[in-house]
Formats: structure tokens, sequence, C-alpha cells
């Protein structure tokens, strides 16, 4: 089973947000609905238990959305086991699944990490439930707008989250150098804001934001239909360059500091101290924006959307699908499984939405109320919350859902390692094209 | 009646040492990516080990675990010994100072290595302000540069295994008969003399046991250079090890990774043979 997917495909979140019906997250509003399911064990009410494996810790959300679904269908039983989504986490729920622990449904966090999955067997097709199921047809194979990560045509896993990039931006900042901001900004303007906001030991950004995503959409790294890679686009020579430039001119933090400071995985901790004044990244951030105890700041985070190549806009917006939830194909409680996996679509969205992810399925709920959840009590003081309502909602996205997986997990430790080395003075952009361009092909080649 | 004494200490090795051993043998010879399951075994023979020996990744990985054990090993001992010669003698707050040293051993390998995060902090570290304080204007990047991060993560490996060293050096120094130095001194040999007839003679089996086990634990040294560095920048402290960790739990390609793991335990068996038979001889009891 060859791992690219049969369909690329751009949609927009309007098209995830509607349609959810009177089932969907109108519960955000105080609506409890019932499922309601049918063809249950017993005469159409659902028994039995079920093991649920996410790698969200079960307090940000999954403990009370699987109660949630015990108290709406007494008799049912759910225990949900958090793996850690790294390297081991990951590969503890990939022997767990191939050696028979009974898993009935899991979540997988990366297209790359749910392929190796499917390929193996382990994942029940889904194409079509999905298709039979109103709320969720949009994720089937053959939909208007391909929503969905598929194999061979066929829909092994529903994507539960729709997460967009936005722009954190320390209010205070931007007041003291006189910068007004608009509802939008081009990713040229967003670099030369950055650029003047640095100074005074802070940082305009983490980083400049790059082109190449915004241009070549989904696949980027693959070219030739995944044949070969794409590194020789001089758009990621380019992007590479400009990341070169900021970190000259202390736009940007040096790749040293990122480095010992871990930043790619702490990120939060260098907008939050006040030493970088922009921050390009997923909503996550907010958890930690909230967080006041163990992040005092004094400051209100502004949200910007992610900047765009034109003003008018880009074909392809920085939005990403995930938590991708499966059914493991050895699970004896499939049927059960299965509306559980229905109810975490179409009502678990008001349970998670505080952890920071933004549900697939939103169903009726305002961008008012789904930011309300999302920024939690007392948002005002920390957040300018009617900015972040328009940087989450204000713009109907078009998502690029990638296809292609071949040898991503090494092309990503390439990109890496070759990165790291021109960022720290130790490779030219050139030799990076070269390197980044053989030694991925070499991989794609190895992996066929 | 004897196998039923030998049958707990056997069932544990069988069940946690020899089948995992036996099976990760197998496994080299084998293409298997784990999420597909054990029906998802493939037997390629020998095609791991041709892939490897052309891998110029191996070779560069293989080339950074000789140097990441040549130097620490030989630096680990030394700086256990002479800690060791030092505390051996009427040296003030003896058994504090034993503490002291012995302290980086028993801590968490990560702790540690945040601690040594912080000290090595390329522009706010304790380390470089000192440097800039007394002049070097340009100090190492120390674990964020390609050129020393893995001599760092060697110095730093080092200074947390003398102490155990210090300790087991420490026991054996206290078992060579004091006679003996008081013999030779009375035929004239002066103090490096004695250190050389009698001391190193005396420590002899246990700089061999330490020399084995030391070079052991550097060949698979891989917690704190996970933590550190994570193999780089680039993969410039990318060892062994953690090439193995690479294409085992980020590229599921477990044969290829036992087929490392194989080669460096084979080495390693090796180093350890040669360890044996030099020491044979040289000692005061061999």
């Amino acid at each position: 089973m060859s791992n690219a997917a049969e369909l690329t495909g751009k949609f927009g979140r309007r098209g995830l947000l509607a349609g959810a019906g009177v089932a969907g997250l109108a519960a955000l509003v105080g609506c409890n609905s019932n499922t309601a399911p049918s063809g249950g064990s017993s005469g159409g009410k659902l028994t039995g238990a079920l093991q649920v494996w996410g790698g969200v810790p079960g307090e940000n959300g999954p403990d009370a959305l699987c109660k949630a679904f015990e108290e709406a269908n007494p008799g049912t039983k759910i225990t949900y086991t958090r793996y850690v989504n790294d390297d081991t986490g990951n590969l503890k729920l990939d022997t767990s699944l191939s050696g028979g622990t009974p898993i009935d449904v899991f979540i997988s966090y990366s297209p790359a990490n749910l392929f190796k999955r499917v390929s193996n067997g382990l994942a029940v097709d889904l194409s079509e439930k999905l298709s039979a199921t109103p709320e969720l047809k949009k994720y089937a194979p053959g939909a208007d707008q391909p929503a969905n990560f598929f194999s061979d045509g066929k829909a092994f896993s529903v994507p539960a989250q729709a997460s967009p990039s936005i722009v954190f931006v320390n209010q205070s900042m931007l007041e003291k150098k006189g910068i007004t901001l608009g509802d939008s900004w081009t990713v040229d303007e967003f670099n030369d804001i950055a650029k003047e906001m640095s100074g005074d030991g802070v940082f305009g950004t983490m980083a400049p934001v790059g082109k190449a995503h915004l241009t070549l959409g989904p696949d980027m790294n693959y070219a030739e239909g995944g044949k070969k890679s794409n590194f020789s686009n001089p758009i990621f020579a380019e992007d590479l360059q400009r990341r070169l430039d900021f970190q000259a001119a202390k736009a940007a933090i040096d790749q040293k500091t990122v480095l010992a400071e871990k930043l790619e995985t702490f990120t939060q901790s260098v907008f939050l101290s006040g030493r970088i004044a922009m921050l390009p990244s997923q909503i996550f951030i907010t958890r930690y924006v909230s967080n006041t105890a163990e992040y005092p700041h004094d400051f209100i985070t502004k949200a910007m959307p992610y900047p765009t190549l034109a003003k008018e806009g880009d074909k392809w917006s920085e939005v990403a699908i995930g938590d991708n939830l499966s059914i493991n194909a050895k699970s004896k409680n499939q049927e059960l499984a299965w509306e559980f996996v229905k109810f975490w679509m179409i009502e678990g969205g008001k349970y998670l939405i505080a952890g920071g992810r933004i549900p697939a399925v939103t169903g009726n709920a305002s961008p008012t109320e789904l930011t309300a959840s999302l920024l939690g009590k007392d948002a005002e003081k920390v957040f300018d919350v009617k900015s972040f309502e328009h940087a989450l909602f204000g713009k109907e996205p078009n998502v690029p859902v990638d296809t292609i997986f071949t040898a991503a997990s090494e092309i990503n430790t390439i990109l890496k390692k070759y990165t790291d080395e021109v960022l720290l003075g130790t490779r030219t952009v050139e030799s990076w094209v070269e390197a980044m361009t053989k030694d991925a092909d070499a991989a794609i080649a190895a992996a066929k | 009646m004897g196998w039923l004494f030998v049958l707990p200490n056997l069932v544990g090795f069988v069940c946690f040492t020899l089948v995992p051993l036996l099976a990760g043998i197998g496994i080299a010879f084998t293409d298997w990516n784990v999420v597909s399951g054990l029906s998802g075994i493939t037997f390629v023979g020998f095609a791991n080990f041709t892939s490897l020996l052309a891998d110029p990744q191996f070779w560069a990985a293989l080339g950074r675990t000789l140097l990441y054990a040549g130097l620490g090993v030989p630096l680990t001992m030394l700086g256990g010994l002479v800690l060791a010669l030092l505390l051996n003698g009427p040296v003030f707050g003896r058994s504090v100072l034993r503490l002291v040293f012995f302290f980086p051993h028993i801590v968490n390998s990560i702790a540690l290595g945040f601690v040594w995060l912080l000290l090595l902090h390329p522009t706010s570290g304790v380390v470089n302000l000192g440097l800039q304080a007394v002049g070097i204007s340009d100090p190492p990047g120390w674990l964020v540069s390609q050129q020393t991060a893995l001599i760092t993560i060697i110095l730093i490996t080092s200074w947390a295994g003398m102490g155990f060293h210090c300790v087991i050096f420490l026991s054996a120094l206290q078992g060579i008969p004091t006679e003996l130095h008081e013999a030779a001194q009375l035929d004239g040999a002066n103090r490096w003399q004695r250190f050389w007839t009698v001391t190193w003679r005396g420590l002899m089996p246990t700089t061999t046991f330490l020399a084995i086990t030391s070079t052991i634990g550097h060949s698979q040294g891989f917690g704190l250079i996970a933590f550190l560095t994570a193999g780089g920048p680039g993969d410039s402290s990318t060892t062994l090890s953690y090439f193995m960790y690479q294409h085992g739990f980020q590229y599921y390609q477990f044969g290829y990774a036992a087929a490392v793991g194989l080669l460096s335990a084979l080495g390693t068996l090796a180093l350890t043979a040669f360890f044996w038979w030099f020491q044979k001889g040289r000692g005061l009891y061999t």
C-alpha cells in the first residue's frame, strides 16, 4: 500500500464548521445532546468498554469528554491512556497496537505516523461510515472538498482538529514603537515590522515568516509526485537566506540561543518573558499566555492572522489538520468505537478547545463562543480577545492537506541538521541546497 | 536439586538477557518496522550490514564514538585516579570530599545535564561570562557549536564519572599492602618508582575493570547526548548509540538499527578482550 494518497486537496474551515447540525457544537452554548447511537450491542443501547490512546493529557479535555460519553451512554466505560507524542511514545503505541494490546481507538498526531499505522493494517477503513454520517461525510473519500488524509482512496482516520497558525504580538511593545497594525498583513509587511520592533535587547520575531509553504502548499518538500525532493526550488534558499539575514540583523533569535535554550520546543518562554515582540505559532501558546502563575507577564497579547503573500490572500493558508482518530483493526468493540469516534468529532470540541485545540467540527458555535472557550475566563486580563476572534475565524482558510509522506522522518532529520549548520555559520545556503537535495533524494529512493 | 537453586536467576537471565540478545542478533538480519508486527519481519541476510558499511553516516558516527570513548575513558579514569591518590592521603575533610566527588554519579543525568546547559549557555552562561570577564571576547559555543559539542559532552561525562572511578580506585589503593611501599622505600625507590612498581601494578585489576566497564558505558552513551544536543548541532555529536536510536525510533528501521547495535557490541567485545589480554602479567597478582 502506498503512502501517497490519491487526493490532493484544499478545503475551507467554513466547510468544516458548517453541517454539524443539531447534534453539533451547539453544545458549546449549553446544549447537551446525546449522539443517540444506534445499533448498539444490546437492543440499540450501547454497552461495553473501550480503551482509547491519545497524546493530549487527560486533564486537558479527553477525561471530560470520555466522562460525557459514559454519561450519555450508561453501560459504557471509557479508559483514556495518554502516550507522549514523541519518538518513544509513538513507538510505545505502535508496539502496543501490533502486539495486540486491547486498544480500540487511537489518535495520530502526524500524517507520517498515521500512514505508518495504516499501511501496516492497524486501522479500520472508515470511508463508508464517514459517508453515511451527515456531520462527517466531508471527511469521506470523494467529498467535494477533500478534508482528510487518504490512503489508496480510503479514509482510515478522521481529523478532530483544524489548527491555524497565527501571530502572537506583544501589545505593549507595539504601542511603545507607535506601530498600528491593520486587520491583515503580508509576509513582507510582517518581516519589516519585525525589524522595526527589534532593538534594546528585543528581537522582532522568533524567526521571519517564510514563503515556501504559502507558495507551494501541500507536499512542498516533494517534486515529481514524490519521486524526488523539491529543495532545489529557489524559494527554499530564499527563505533560508532571509533567516540568516534576520539573525545577522538581530531581528530574530540566533540559532545558538535557540539550541542552547531548546526554544524550538519552548517557544512560549521567549515571548512571555518579553525577549521577542512577535511569535508566529500554532494556538497552543494560548495555554501559556493564560498561565500567569508559571509565566508571569504584564502585557496584553494581541493576535494577528498569519501573514499572506498577496494582500488579498493566498491560495494556501497556514492551517493544519490533525488529531486523527482511528479505530484499531483488532478492536473487538468496533461498533462502540465508531460511536465514540463520532461523539469525539461531533461533541468533543467543547471539551478540547480549552486545551488549545480548535475542533474540526464546531457545529453551530459562533466564533465569539469558540474564542471565549479557547481563551478561558478572565481572558481580557491577558488577551486582546477580539483580535483572537478575528485572527482565528476572520477569513476562511484553504488548508493544504499533504498527501506524500515518503521518508518524511528522514527528510525532517536531514532538514534540521543542514538548517542548523547554515544558521550556525558552518554551511552556506548554496551548499545547503546541494546537500539537502542529494540526501533527501537518497532517502526517498531508499524508502521506495 | 541444584537446578532449583539456580532456577530463579536462570529464568531471569533467559527471559531478560538471553532471549532479547538472541532476538536482537536475529533482527539485525531482517527488515522490520515493528508496526507490521512479527508477521512483517522479512529476512534480508547481510543486507543491513552491507548497507551500513556503505553508509558514510555510519562511519562518521563510528569515528565520533571512537573519539568519545577514546578520549572520555582515559580522561575519566585519569581524573578518578588522581582524585583517589589525593584523597588516599591525609587531606582535610576527606570524607566530605569523597561524597562531593561521588555526588555527580548519583544525580539524575537529566538534572545534571540541565545544570550544564545553564552553565554553558553561549551568551548568559556562567562559564562564558567568566571567560568574557577575563578578556576572551569570543568564547566557545560549547554545546551549540559543531566544533565543540562532542568535546564538551566528553568533558561533562568524564566529570560525572570521575567520582565513581575515584571510589573504586580508593578501595583498591587501600588493598595494596603497605609493606610493599615500605620495602620499596628501603630499597631506595623514589616516589615515582614506588607509584609505578607498586601502586600502579596493584591497581592493574581495578584499572582493567574500570577500563572495560567505562568503555562499555561510553559505547552505549546515549542519555546525556540525547538531552544535551540530540546528536547535533548538525550531526556533530551523533555517536553510534544516537545513530542507532535515529534509525530505530525515528525511522523505524529496526533491522538496520539492530545491525548497528550488533557491530557496536562486537567492537566493544574486541576492546574488552584486548584490555583483558593487555593487563595479563602486568599487575601485582597477575
